[in-house]
């Protein structure tokens, strides 16, 4: 065999090598998306064993995961708070719901609701047709955090997360639907 | 093996029969429900005379009446100038009453007569200020009758029929061809010019039941009456003599009026829905308004409202019970969600039926709140950074 010969052979093991780390679930490295990307794929089968969660008082619905706890809060003055929780897996996020007559997000509003300020990789998304802003934050007691807000029909919707469970989040949001 | 459906063709004569009586009973149902005739119905009187010396003014005080109430009055006048005097100008011209009929008899003692009515309106009347007409030697009387189911918008069934004569102080209410003579009511007025001081009528029969009459004397003397007649109205009715119980004369005179009372036809009240008012994020303050009673007054109105454009399903209705005219009306519906739309629309009825407004619709106010958002994930536990890994711990 030829010095030439092994050469190629040893470049196209190089290549097959790195083509199968980029597809394989390699958690070695330093870039924190493929973490994430593991999560919502485990939890794709979860999801695929849903419930319904509909809500009368806002109109709406969306399937999830039937492992998550739901506890909703009456907040008063016609808000209110919905959580879905499964801390075993730490999965969980909640959606908090507020009279709302403006037709963009005050900056009052944002720090009364976001203490820390922080608002990271903003990009707009679109849930069942209506137009909001994701984001990243900080929460003082949850850390890192992931938030989709949105302002349907005279209401502001939060919905917040771990960072960690950004795309899982995104799944769950996917077939999100305002009744109308 | 299937079961066929019966046909028109073998149905037996009975069952057809059946189905036709179903078929136009069901029309004559639905037209029943939106309307109805409304029976006549008589109220009160009262009467009232001028002064002595048939100067300055008088006030006739009307019995107590509601909204669509009939009133009609007749004032007769006697006097000696043989002019025909224009009785009861204000009564057309001030409180807004149709003249039915300005009669003149001229003999040694003349008769004036007038007859008016009037419908009631939302603010019944409750009395008249007359003016004594003929000079001081003259007599006025004046009297009226209050009726209710009477059609507001055509009371007199037919265009009334006058008389008068003289030599002689008995009217004689002429007859009168009516075109309704389901529910018809007739009434008769009349006044006698004469001189004997007093004196009252003989109503003719069937017309003596709460008949009304006022004699005023002075140098020349009036009586004036007034009856009618509920049942056993003939087409044409030809009512009788009003008999005056005095010594007849040929110095006196008479004038006499008959009128048939066309019943009211009844219907569902007419509503609108008026702008909302008082919109909060969670309440507000819905308006209506009676147009018109369709002749009986509402006994219930309110609003049913819902998120349904079309108001096929409500979420609620407000009622209140009572007795409605025309007239606005208002009710506040709470637990209203902000931001989205409701329809709703006002509604009354009556003894005939239901009828609604116009659908409309608001969406309550979102009013921001004060309140700031909690962070309720993952309450009670702790959450820990572990080797990349979130541990959360219930506590």
């Amino acid at each position: 065999m030829s010095v030439k010969r092994v050469s190629i052979i040893f470049l196209i093991l190089i290549v097959a090598t790195l083509l199968f780390l980029f597809k394989s679930d390699f958690k070695g490295g330093a870039v924190s998306f493929w973490p994430v990307q593991n999560r919502a794929e485990q939890n794709q089968a979860k999801l695929e064993d849903s419930l319904v969660y509909k809500n009368t008082k806002y109109r709406f619905s969306f399937s999830y995961p039937d492992n998550l706890k739901v506890m909703e809060y009456d907040e008063g003055q016609g808000a209110g708070t919905i959580i879905f929780e499964d801390p075993a897996n730490a999965l969980g996020f909640q959606i908090f719901v507020l009279p709302y007559s403006a037709q963009e997000i005050s900056t009052d509003r944002f720090k009364k609701d976001v203490p820390s300020g922080i608002k990271l990789e903003e990009k707009p998304v679109t849930l069942d047709g209506v137009p909001g802003v994701a984001f990243f934050s900080q929460d003082g007691f949850l850390g890192d955090t992931y938030e989709v807000w949105f302002i349907y029909n005279g209401h502001l919707y939060e919905v917040t997360t771990l960072k960690e469970n950004t795309d899982w989040l995104n799944m769950v949001l996917n077939n999100w639907s305002f009744e109308r | 093996m299937k079961k066929r459906l019966p046909t028109l063709e073998n149905l037996n004569k009975v069952s057809k029969l059946f189905l036709l009586i179903l078929f136009f009973g069901s029309f004559v149902f639905v037209f029943s429900i939106k309307e109805a005739l409304a029976a006549i119905s008589y109220i009160n009187s009262s009467s009232c005379v001028s002064s002595d010396d048939g100067l300055g003014t008088y006030t006739l005080t009307l019995p107590t009446t509601q909204q669509n109430d009939l009133v009609i009055v007749a004032i007769g006048t006697a006097d000696n100038d043989n002019v025909n005097e224009d009785v009861g100008p204000n009564l057309v011209g001030t409180y807004g009453y149709t003249e039915v009929a300005d009669l003149f008899s001229d003999d040694t003692t003349d008769s004036n007569l007038g007859v008016f009515w009037k419908v009631m309106g939302a603010s019944p009347d409750t009395s008249y200020t007359l003016d004594s007409i003929g000079g001081n030697d003259a007599s006025n009387a004046a009297v009226c009758m209050v009726f209710r189911g009477v059609d507001t918008g055509t009371p007199m069934d037919v265009t009334p029929a006058t008389d008068s004569n003289i030599n002689t102080m008995h009217p004689n209410p002429p007859s009168i061809n009516h075109n309704n003579p389901s529910g018809v009511w007739t009434v008769i007025a009349g006044v006698a010019g004469h001189g004997i001081n007093s004196g009252t009528f003989t109503f003719p029969t069937g017309y003596t039941t709460d008949a009304v009459e006022r004699t005023h004397n002075d140098t020349s003397d009036a009586t004036t009456g007034m009856g009618y007649r509920s049942s056993g109205v003939s087409d044409p009715e030809d009512p009788g003599v009003m008999t005056h119980s005095g010594t007849d004369s040929t110095n006196y005179s008479w004038a006499a009026v008959t009128i048939a009372l066309r019943p009211a036809v009844n219907t569902a009240p007419t509503v609108t829905t008026n702008t909302e008012t008082n919109v909060t994020s969670n309440s507000a303050t819905l308006n209506g308004e009676i147009t018109a009673t369709g002749g009986v007054n509402a006994t219930e109105r309110g609003f049913a409202w819902g998120t349904d454009s079309g108001l096929s399903t409500v979420i609620g209705t407000t009622t209140e019970t009572g007795d409605f005219g025309t007239g606005t009306f208002s009710q506040n519906v709470s637990n209203l969600i902000a931001g989205v739309t409701y329809y709703f629309r006002a509604y009354a009825t009556n003894s005939v039926g239901t009828s609604y407004g116009n659908i409309d619709n608001l969406v309550a106010s979102a009013a921001d709140t004060t309140l700031s958002r909690k962070m309720r994930l993952f309450e009670g536990s702790t959450i820990k950074f572990t080797d990349g890994r979130i541990i959360i711990h219930q506590r």
